[in-house]
């Protein structure tokens, strides 16, 4: 029970007047009497950037294969692609129920979860490594705030491994991570699909798409979602429609029309605490926060798409978006208060204190994006080209919330956490802090040529110029000017193979998107360069995909994106890098039997502390980078329109710990390694589906997101079942 | 009476302060203790006066000035200009000790009267060892280490200590309050009281009941407070 009384209306005669918000009265006698002092500074903001845009007028692809991509920024086959790229499949999203983007981004090999504190919110991976929150990307465009993405208006997503800032803009070193949406199709094609399942799960999404006349169709995406979980008192409520329209298809000239609204509002968790250096050993389904704990987030999104086929190979690609974001938190995060000892955490006793998160953010943007690409040639060499310009306008303002006094959650103990606890009448006042502000403005002249040189030979280079300009209402002024560069060479001997050595790299101005910019000193962006060599292999007359890729990245001047040691430290490293070895499967091993496998090896190291730094980081693990990962999915058809499948996901051990100043020896919480097993079986006609999705099988605890700086590490589903109906029509 | 006041600090207000602080020019703590308690006192303090220590303490002062919790507990008069502190590496101890009763503000040269003892966290408890503030109060001895951002509020005239830092940096913010209340006991009786009426308006309307024990606690004040 919880005690948020209503105000009353009739006062008694009491010497204290009015205010029926039951503050302490001696807090009243004595006054807020210390002098008021200037609003409070911080140093933060948020700041993004641009990119393109994803095309899928032709029909969706079929099995696990990637198909067409635009990561490259042109229509092409992955395996055309000489970057690795892993691509998750619509089949693949809706096999395995991924209803976020994160569940999709499961499988997807060397990549890690973290978890937010107050500071990052929302969606926020690791990739190869390195922290990828500022590679996101919808239709080619930044879509870099902080919200939890959903995949009811995902056609695929594409995750393309390695620096990009030539094709994608600022950014940084481990891979873009970007969102097809679903187009408008030139066929009338209608899905509605109704899913129940354990712990209160509920699910309904419609996917209905109308032709109108001759080159225009319209499609219309509606999601509603409300869910429990297995973690106590743990909840989400998510609604979504994504409405679009398109002109002129089949046609030289096309425009689209799209709108993306999504609003989610659950519960934040924060999992658990350390205890000498592991996870509290706790039921996974035990949870420290409160049941007034709320994270929501309202996110819309307009684009207008406008594509011109000037010749059979020259085209035009014009995208105009305006993205505007909300979000609100005021979670807990739990932790261990001192003296907690093994005797006190085995019988239940060790006190849990709260430790409140609260704050909120707006964002809003307006990305120009036009692209050209052509083919011609010069004597005997033929041209792939592209020139580009990009114009982003970011305008942005975060906040925290200074609770009032004593509005605080008590603290609870590690063997019966109270998740309502009698919370003062004040709780969730929300005082908003003083804003801070960010506006920054961007243009990027990009260009590009693939040359082939003889047949099956390829080279190609391209650069990009990102000019920056920002200001922040904390006084902090941010102008760069940077080039970016990617060159390689593909050697493609037949259709089935692809060679490539390639060499890209990327920048990034500040702390990405927590925004922290010092004030007292500026140093260089944050720059990494990847080299990669890599083969792809197109293996039973192209039912199955194959590629592998040895790489290096090295990153400089590594941001922190933590507000909670930024301020002190703005700098987490001076110079990592990772080693790496990445196998990926993709396709049809028959025609009944389905895989999509990777296995990534990793070997990522701190080389260089940050200036003043401590020396001891250097030749530590990463955070939350482990050495394996690997992950697989595999179905089966049987007579009669059955399926059956499963598939595993797995990550080796990951380190947690804070980057600081001193000479304190690094002691990290370690994460243990971890293997969920999924299953799934299904009934699949030309009507209507229905199917059965177990998630974590053998009900395994494990750890899904980790903070970082440690301090807490979030569980992962327990074993939940879930029943999806799905008509077609 | 030893109280914990949680969160007076919201996180980015402890990482601003902690930004502040630690660019600043730290300086040896025994700058500030008396003859005696500068034999056991090992830590490196913020000059009164440093710029730094001047905003971190306008953004504490903020803080602690909207803390109704803080207010009812401490019923303050004034307080002496919150200061700074920093145990690690070979600066890493303060044996036990008792504060000075009277301090005299150097740019008002007022005396402060020094009831109240606090100690407002900045440093995270997992990012160093050690460093717990053991303070002997009538109760017994009792070791504290508080999240950044909480503060704990104790009797000046306890004796206390804080245990030597083997790893990372424990910084501080600490200050004296001279309450309107002088006598520990009847501060504590008037907490208590207080937060019995603030229950039951919590969860009655205001009864009676109520409005007599709220003249109490105004009568009780008006018996006891110098302003």
């Amino acid at each position: 029970m919880q005690c948020a009384k209503p105000h009353r209306t009739t006062p008694a005669a009491t010497p204290i007047h009015a205010s029926r918000n039951a503050l302490p009265l001696g807090a009243l006698v004595t006054g807020m009497l210390l002098a008021p002092i200037g609003a409070l500074a911080a140093n933060e903001t948020t700041l993004p950037q641009i990119t393109v845009q994803d095309d899928r007028l032709d029909d969706t692809p079929e099995g696990y294969q990637g198909g067409t991509t635009r990561v490259g920024k042109t229509d092409q086959l992955a395996k055309d692609v000489p970057q690795a790229v892993t691509i998750v499949s619509q089949q693949l999203i809706e096999e395995t129920n991924a209803n976020t983007l994160k569940e999709a981004l499961r499988h997807v090999s060397g990549l890690t979860f973290n978890a937010g504190e107050g500071g990052r919110i929302g969606d926020n991976m690791m990739l190869r490594g390195f922290y990828s929150f500022g590679d996101l990307y919808l239709d080619g465009i930044r879509d870099v705030a902080q919200y939890n993405r959903e995949t009811f208006n995902l056609e695929q997503v594409d995750v393309l491994r390695g620096s990009a800032a030539m094709l994608f803009g600022r950014g940084q070193a481990g891979g873009v991570i970007n969102q097809a949406s679903k187009q408008p199709l030139a066929e009338n094609r209608n899905e509605v699909a109704l899913t129940g399942g354990t712990d209160t799960y509920r699910r309904g999404t419609a996917d209905i798409n109308y032709v109108l006349g001759q080159h225009v169709a319209t499609r219309i995406n509606i999601m509603k979602t409300d869910a429990g979980s297995t973690r106590d008192h743990v909840e989400s409520e998510r609604e979504g429609v994504a409405p679009s329209i398109a002109f002129g298809l089949g046609t030289d000239h096309r425009l689209t029309l799209a709108h993306y609204y999504l609003k989610t509002d659950n519960t934040p968790d924060y999992g658990v605490p350390y205890f000498e250096l592991r996870p509290l050993d706790v039921p996974k389904d035990r949870f420290y926060g409160t049941t007034d704990d709320y994270e929501r987030n309202r996110t819309n999104i307009s684009t207008a798409t406008y594509e011109f086929s000037i010749t059979p190979d020259g085209r035009l690609r014009s995208v105009l978006r305006h993205a505007d974001y909300t979000r609100d938190l005021w979670g807990v995060a739990p932790r261990l208060a001192a003296g907690a000892t093994s005797a006190s955490i085995a019988n239940g006793t060790a006190i849990v204190n709260r430790n409140r998160q609260a704050r909120g953010g707006e964002e809003k943007t307006w990305t120009s994006q036009t692209d050209f690409t052509t083919k011609f040639s010069t004597g005997r060499f033929e041209h792939e080209a592209l020139i580009g310009l990009e114009l982003l306008d970011e305008e942005a303002g975060r906040w925290s919330y200074n609770a009032i006094a004593g509005s605080v959650a008590p603290p609870t103990t590690v063997g019966n956490p109270d998740a309502s606890p009698l919370l003062p009448a004040s709780y969730g006042n929300r005082v908003k802090n003083g804003v801070v502000t960010y506006e920054g403005f961007t243009w990027a002249p990009y260009v590009q040529d693939m040359v082939q040189i003889m047949p099956g030979w390829k080279l190609f280079a391209g650069a990009r110029w990102d000019d920056l300009d920002a200001d922040y209402s904390t006084g902090a002024q941010v102008e760069y000017g940077e080039w970016s560069y990617r060159a390689g060479v593909s050697h493609q001997p037949t259709d089935f193979q692809h060679y490539y050595f390639a060499w890209s790299d990327s920048f990034n101005p500040t702390s990405d998107l927590y925004q922290f910019t010092p004030t007292t000193a500026v140093f260089p962006a944050e720059r990494s360069r990847t080299l990669e060599l890599g083969a792809k292999w197109e293996l039973l007359e192209g039912d199955l995909s194959l590629r592998a890729a040895v790489y290096r990245t090295e990153k400089a001047w590594e941001r922190n994106t933590d507000i909670e040691t930024a301020a002190n430290n703005p700098l987490l490293t001076r110079e990592r890098h990772t080693s790496g070895f990445e196998l990926e499967g993709a396709g049809r091993l028959s025609e009944r039997w389905e895989l999509f496998a990777g296995l990534a090896l990793m070997s990522p190291r701190i080389d260089e502390a940050r200036p003043g730094g401590n020396p001891n980081v250097e030749g530590v693990r990463p955070r939350n980078a482990p050495n394996y990962t690997y992950n697989l999915w595999t179905t089966y058809k049987l007579d009669h329109g059955w399926k059956i499948g499963g598939g595993v996901e797995a990550k080796g051990e990951r380190l947690a710990y804070g980057i600081g100043g001193g000479s304190a020896s690094i002691t990290p919480n370690k994460v243990p390694s971890y293997q969920r097993w999924d299953a799934m079986v299904a009934y699949e006609q030309r009507r209507y589906e229905i199917r059965l999705n177990v998630l974590n099988a053998f009900d395994k605890r494990y750890y899904e997101s980790v903070y970082e700086n440690g301090g807490h590490v979030v569980p992962g589903t327990g074993r939940a079942v879930q029943l999806v109906t799905e008509l077609k029509f | 009476m030893l109280l914990t006041v949680p969160q007076v600090l919201d996180r980015e207000t402890v990482l601003e302060c902690r930004r502040l602080v630690t660019e600043a020019d730290w300086v040896d703590g025994r700058d500030t203790a008396g003859t005696q308690s500068s034999q056991v006192k090992n830590n490196r303090q913020l000059p009164e006066d440093a710029p730094a220590a001047t905003s971190a303490r306008a953004l504490v002062l903020q803080a602690l000035s909207t803390n109704a919790l803080f207010f009812t507990a401490a019923l303050p008069k004034r307080i002496y200009p919150p200061l700074f502190n920093r145990y690690e590496g070979a600066n890493n101890a303060f044996g036990s000790h008792i504060d000075n009763a009277i301090r005299t503000h150097p740019a008002s040269a007022r005396h402060v009267r020094c009831d109240l003892s606090a100690t407002l966290f900045l440093s995270d408890p997992d990012s160093y060892d050690g460093g717990e503030l053991v303070i002997e109060d009538s109760f017994g001895s009792q070791r504290v280490k508080l999240s950044a951002g909480d503060l704990v509020l104790y009797p000046a005239s306890s004796v206390h200590r804080v245990e030597p830092v083997t790893r990372g940096a424990r910084l501080a913010c600490f200050m004296w309050i001279e309450s309107m209340v002088r006598e520990t006991e009847r501060r504590r009786l008037l907490y208590e009281l207080d937060m019995a009426i603030l229950a039951l308006r919590t969860d009655t309307d205001d009864s009676p009941a109520v409005v007599r024990l709220t003249g109490c606690y105004h009568n009780l004040l008006r018996m006891w407070a110098e302003v």
